[in-house]
């Protein structure tokens, strides 16, 4: 989208009307709403978010141990002293590992893929960061690693394949339970689940 | 002129699903009767959702379809058949996977084919069963076959001789079989064993699905057979299902064993 044929809009407007409208999600219409509204911002607070776009491409690295994004690496997680070094959790996303560290139930360290395998998408195991989380087993210090990968076709898929990968190298491959989410009808459950949720049930 | 209603029920084996937005799917569907299908499912990927887990890839599910104004979507579903086996075995979930490709590349949209969606069916209950090596290379051939690109397996496509038996070739491109006599320039040709030629021509006519697993075959024959269903299928969709790739990892996984492919990957690390 050009807006050479509109030359009443100012040509730096225009331009960051365009940078916007790069943006996943963002259309014509709200990439100019955006626009028009940083201009009427305080000065400070632009310069606030656009020294921050800056900053999170200059200072943001992948961890060399874990993959997950961070400042500096070793990452927080990776060099904290009171976290259990024998475990490892693989998950597909950096979100994935806020989501598990919000239960406050896992000490161990984490595993970031970047991805799962999608045939459909054209994603292979190369494209993800297999390779890293098998060079972290070779001093045979890490006694679990705990597949959490989706439960979806391509998380299952990658979940298997790095199982196959790893089964020799680590003594115990688990992969994280699944069954009823709370809060929900068991109306609506897919018989998959449910099989699985009867098979994991529990004494109460 | 008649206006179709607004909501539909149909069952539908789900073929992929592609994120979209925040939490929906873009989901792929294979009807009975309408063919292929995309419609969105929507809250999908939330995690209480009511429709996620009904409409993964690979399962028989029954719907009800809204029309929409540029895409239909999904109101309710549930699950038919989950084939879990399929689902927990690598092996057969990347043939599986390759398979839907196969089908959503092969298919045009809104075309009712019947055929395909029961070979398909068939194929996935098969699939959930014991292991059975000729079940891919029978799938293949029967849904070029019901897409109307069934290979020539009895005369020569040059020179409409029948074959006899001798030293045949196979040209992808021409869709079926050269005789000894045939050489017709510029076309890619690729050997034909006579018992792979037989275990085609078998295939070819075996109308139930019962017979296709009941079928042993060496790995040569296997290889062989793998090799020209590929060449034929990336001639009739004009690509490299991107499934075959995936497919191919897997099973040189399995034949070399893990420490293998551990020390293939390693050594890939070291070259890149």
């Amino acid at each position: 989208m050009t807006y050479d044929f509109l030359p009443s809009v100012a040509a730096p407007l225009a331009r960051l009307i365009q940078e916007f409208h790069k943006l996943p999600g963002i259309g014509p219409k709200s990439a100019q709403r955006l626009a028009y509204y940083l201009i009427r911002m305080p000065a400070e607070d632009a310069a606030s978010l656009a020294e921050s776009i800056i900053s999170v491409k200059e200072r943001v690295v992948f961890c060399g141990v874990c993959q997950n994004i961070t400042e500096e690496s070793p990452c927080y997680l990776c060099s904290h002293a009171g976290r259990d070094r024998s475990r490892i959790c693989v998950v597909e996303e950096p979100l994935d590992v806020l989501s598990l560290e919000r239960t406050q139930s896992y000490r161990g360290l984490y595993h970031v893929l970047h991805g799962a395998i999608s045939p459909a998408t054209g994603i292979g195991p190369e494209n993800l960061r297999i390779r890293e989380l098998l060079e972290r087993l070779r001093d045979g210090e890490v006694s679990e690693v705990i597949l959490a990968t989706n439960p979806s076709l391509e998380g299952e898929s990658t979940a298997m394949y790095v199982h196959r990968l790893l089964s020799p190298l680590v003594s115990r491959v688990t992969r994280l339970a699944r069954g009823l989410p709370v809060g929900s009808d068991l109306e609506f459950a897919d018989s998959v689940t449910l099989s699985r949720a009867l098979e994991g049930r529990q004494e109460i | 002129m008649t206006t179709q209603p607004r909501i539909h029920k149909t069952e539908a084996i789900v073929l992929k699903h592609l994120p979209l937005g925040e939490a929906d799917y873009l989901v792929t569907l294979y009807t009975p009767n309408q063919g292929k299908l995309r419609a969105v499912a929507r809250g999908a990927r939330k995690i209480k959702s009511r429709l996620g887990g009904h409409l993964e890839p690979l399962m028989r599910s029954s719907l009800l379809v809204a029309r929409g104004q540029s895409l239909d979507s999904v109101q309710q579903a549930e699950v038919l058949e989950g084939f879990r086996a399929v689902r927990e075995d690598l092996d057969r979930l990347s043939q599986a996977i390759y398979m839907a490709e196969l089908v959503e590349a092969s298919t045009p949209e809104g075309q009712s084919n019947y055929p395909i969606y029961r070979l398909l069916l068939e194929t996935l209950r098969s699939l959930d069963g014991p292991a059975a090596p000729a079940l891919l290379p029978h799938f293949q051939l029967k849904l070029l076959g019901h897409s109307g690109f069934m290979p020539e397996l009895h005369r020569c496509v040059e020179c409409e001789t029948p074959l006899e038996p001798g030293r045949h070739r196979f040209a992808p491109g021409q869709g079926g079989c050269l005789c000894d006599g045939c050489h017709p320039a510029g076309v890619t040709v690729l050997p034909l064993s006579l018992n792979t030629l037989k275990v085609l021509r078998f295939l070819q006519r075996c109308e139930r699905i019962e017979d296709a697993v009941k079928l042993r075959l060496d790995d040569e024959t296997l290889t062989e057979m793998r090799r020209l269903m590929e060449a034929l299928l990336h001639y009739v969709l004009d690509r490299e299902p991107r499934g075959s790739r995936f497919l191919g990892q897997v099973s040189q996984g399995s034949k070399r064993g893990a420490a293998a492919e551990l020390a293939a990957s390693a050594a890939g690390g070291e070259q890149a």
